[in-house]
């Protein structure tokens, strides 16, 4: 059986694995700047070093494909561990309203740094550094609010999670707006796009900035993702094998809130990736968390560069931003999880 | 678990290595523009030797200096306001910003020809790129990352969508394309028309109300005196401006009982379908409405419709020159 298992598991990884490198390769040889196949592979190997190329690959095509992988990965693996603690497979850090915590506070954080940018003048890698130690502030307290509104008798009860969660993220998302149209009155629209989920201006800055959170706490959470499994059992169940749950529960949900921030300062919010990929996860591989895990980020990371990869190129030259796309997929999805979840 | 070991070691490797590979492509891409410049700079001087001496031109605007190829020839507008700019100095950009797909509809006869860039949002750098731009003329309202996306193309001049810097706008639009003397002549022309009609109806309008409201999602909005039609009403006309106008920081709406009580005398209102979608029905809706009809604008027929383009940005010389001629007729009524 474990045997079968983990067959499973590596033949997973391995196929979403190549899926991704397929989804990567329309992503970097299609685009608004004509290119031939050739002259990409040249480019990425060195060979040629036309500037123009240079610039097309490297710094607009690349980033963008690598922002995608890791904010899918992100997003995979923060999902897998909020299902997995809140003992429900409808939730999500965006349905939940961590995206729209860290972003309201990530707002506010560009709002007064700008304020205070008028008379310093003080370097931009600063600030784009700094947002995800903001965005970890507002996913925290989105996530405490959400907590104490959803505790019932000495347990998560998981309907008021759901709603406590929407209400809070509408409520984030209201102030987002309402600091970004006080920061620049006349633009709104920036906004909007930004709090829709957009990777459409990612530059290797990004990536610095979100690698280590999500590489260093992917490795925290895998190392404890064994735990997820005895989550699954009756809270006394669980208590009575000599966990520290309450204490284990929280180490795991900040440190996808960490993922989570991280994610949300480079990308925006975008929902549903971290719904899906747990999902799909579950169905190929089981539900040893283990093995949830790692496959878990692996779609995350597929969904996301194929989504972006649709956005960039269905409308071109217009962009569309990679959160509606991945919304379009998203919304049928969910619906289609509500209505098994009551038969 | 040995099998497992291997794998998690070998997935370690990989990501290693990827990340090595990533941090020589990050060194190596933040040199590229820097000789792509040299490179540029090298073929013009070639092409250009007994033309001109120098490869680069300095140009000074609201204060910053911006380094650009000695001779412009492809200037990519990444802006609305850029693009009403060219259109009334008879510059051909290479790439102007489309809306739903194509050039906006106001603007398509003076821009013919341009390539689309994407939306104002979004500006797409690749297809910028490929247009080879001079100059990209972007807005200072890109954040930081696009603008920076978009100076390792070319240089972009943030161009400024404060209406009272309209000036500024057009004669930097001027010295790139050549066409200096145009456009301190549209400016000259504008000034001479806008006093001469200030000693006209300037007296008549000093005890009278002048709105502009533009509606937006179905709700009227004002905006503060400098911003969008406003100067010309109340600074080139000289119109007093009503309190509501003081008030405003930014884009504030107004409620009908708002606009009852200021009671205006003349009111311009701008309405753009596409910025209305949910509610197409609001202009006709508006006009019906009761305590609109009260008003002494809407009693003495007074309130003029999309008496310019209703895409117009408001402060450019495209929209200063038009409305100006439209507040002229319509306020000597």
């Amino acid at each position: 059986m474990a045997k079968t298992g983990f067959g499973r598991y590596a033949t997973t990884i391995f196929v979403f694995l190549g899926f991704t490198l397929i989804a990567g390769y329309f992503h970097i040889t299609n685009g608004s700047f004509e290119m031939s196949v050739m002259d990409v592979l040249k480019t990425l190997l060195r060979i040629d070093s036309n500037p123009k190329y240079n610039l097309v690959i490297f710094e607009f095509r690349l980033p963008r494909i690598v922002i995608a992988a890791i904010v899918g990965i992100g997003l995979g693996i923060a999902g897998t561990v909020i299902q997995g603690v809140t003992r429900n497979g409808l939730a999500d850090p965006g349905i939940l309203g961590i995206n729209a915590g860290a972003g309201a506070v990530i707002v506010a954080f560009m709002f007064f740094f700008q304020m205070a940018d008028i008379n310093v003048l003080s370097g931009t890698s600063y600030s784009i550094m700094m947002m995800p130690l903001f965005g970890f502030v507002g996913g925290a307290l989105a996530a405490i609010v959400i907590y104490v509104f959803s505790w019932r008798n000495g347990s998560l009860d998981m309907q008021r999670l759901i709603l406590t969660g929407i209400a809070i993220s509408s409520g984030f998302g209201a102030l987002s707006l309402y600091i970004s149209l006080k920061m620049n009155a006349q633009d709104f629209e920036m906004a909007a796009v930004w709090s829709v989920g957009s990777i459409y201006s990612a530059n290797w800055l990004y990536v610095l900035a979100a690698l280590p959170w999500v590489v260093i706490l992917g490795i925290v959470i895998y190392r404890k993702s064994y735990l997820l499994n005895y989550f699954q059992l009756e809270e006394s169940s669980v208590k009575s094998l000599g966990i520290a749950v309450e204490k284990e529960k929280s180490i795991l949900l900040l440190c996808s809130i960490g993922i989570v921030s991280a994610c949300v300062s480079v990308s925006g919010s975008i929902g549903f990736i971290g719904l899906m990929a747990p999902h799909i996860a579950k169905r190929l591989v089981g539900l040893n968390h283990r093995y949830v895990l790692p496959t878990s980020a692996v779609i995350g990371m597929f969904l996301l560069v194929i989504s972006d990869y649709f956005a960039k190129t269905v409308f071109a030259p217009s962009e569309l931003p990679v959160g509606i796309v991945v919304s379009l997929i998203g919304i049928p999805y969910f619906l289609y999880l509500l209505a098994k979840a009551k038969a | 678990m040995m099998k497992r070991r291997y794998l998690i070691a070998g997935v370690a490797a990989v990501m290693a290595l990827s990340l090595a590979a990533c941090g020589d492509k990050e060194k190596e891409a933040a040199t590229a523009p820097a000789a792509a410049n040299t490179e540029q700079a090298a073929t013009a001087e070639n092409n250009k030797q007994e033309e001109t001496t120098a490869t680069e031109q300095t140009v000074t605007y609201l204060g910053n200096d911006y380094v650009l190829p000695a001779q412009v020839n492809n200037i990519v507008a990444a802006s609305l306001e850029s693009m009403e700019d060219a259109a009334i100095l008879g510059v051909k950009p290479v790439g102007v910003l489309a809306i739903a797909d194509a050039i906006p509809t106001y603007l398509a006869t003076d821009l013919e020809g341009a390539a689309l860039i994407g939306d104002k949002f979004a500006p797409n750098n690749e297809a910028i790129l490929a247009l080879d731009p001079d100059v990209i003329l972007g807005t200072s309202k890109f954040g930081e990352d696009v603008a920076g996306q978009l100076n390792k193309i070319q240089t972009m001049i943030p161009y400024s969508h404060i209406s009272t810097n309209w000036k500024e706008n057009l004669l930097l639009l001027g010295q790139v394309s050549g066409k200096s003397a145009d456009a301190e002549k549209i400016i000259a022309d504008y000034d001479a028309k806008a006093a001469e009609a200030k000693t006209k109806i300037g007296e008549s309008l000093k005890d009278k109300k002048v709105l502009v409201i533009r509606i937006r999602q179905g709700s009227m909005c004002v905006y503060p005196a400098g911003v969008y039609l406003n100067p010309v009403i109340y600074e080139d006309l000289g119109a007093t401006i009503p309190e509501v106008i003081t008030k405003t920081e930014a884009q504030a709406e107004l409620s009908l009982e708002a606009l009852a009580e200021i009671n205006p005398d003349y009111i311009f209102l701008q309405f753009e379908a596409s910025e209305n979608t949910d509610n197409a029905t609001a202009l006709d809706d508006l006009q019906k409405n009761p305590i609109f009809q009260s008003v002494e604008a809407a009693k003495n027929n007074h309130v003029f419709v999309n008496t310019i383009d209703p895409l117009a940005q408001g402060g450019t010389a495209w929209s200063k020159v038009r409305f100006l001629d439209a507040a002229i007729e319509n306020l000597l009524k």
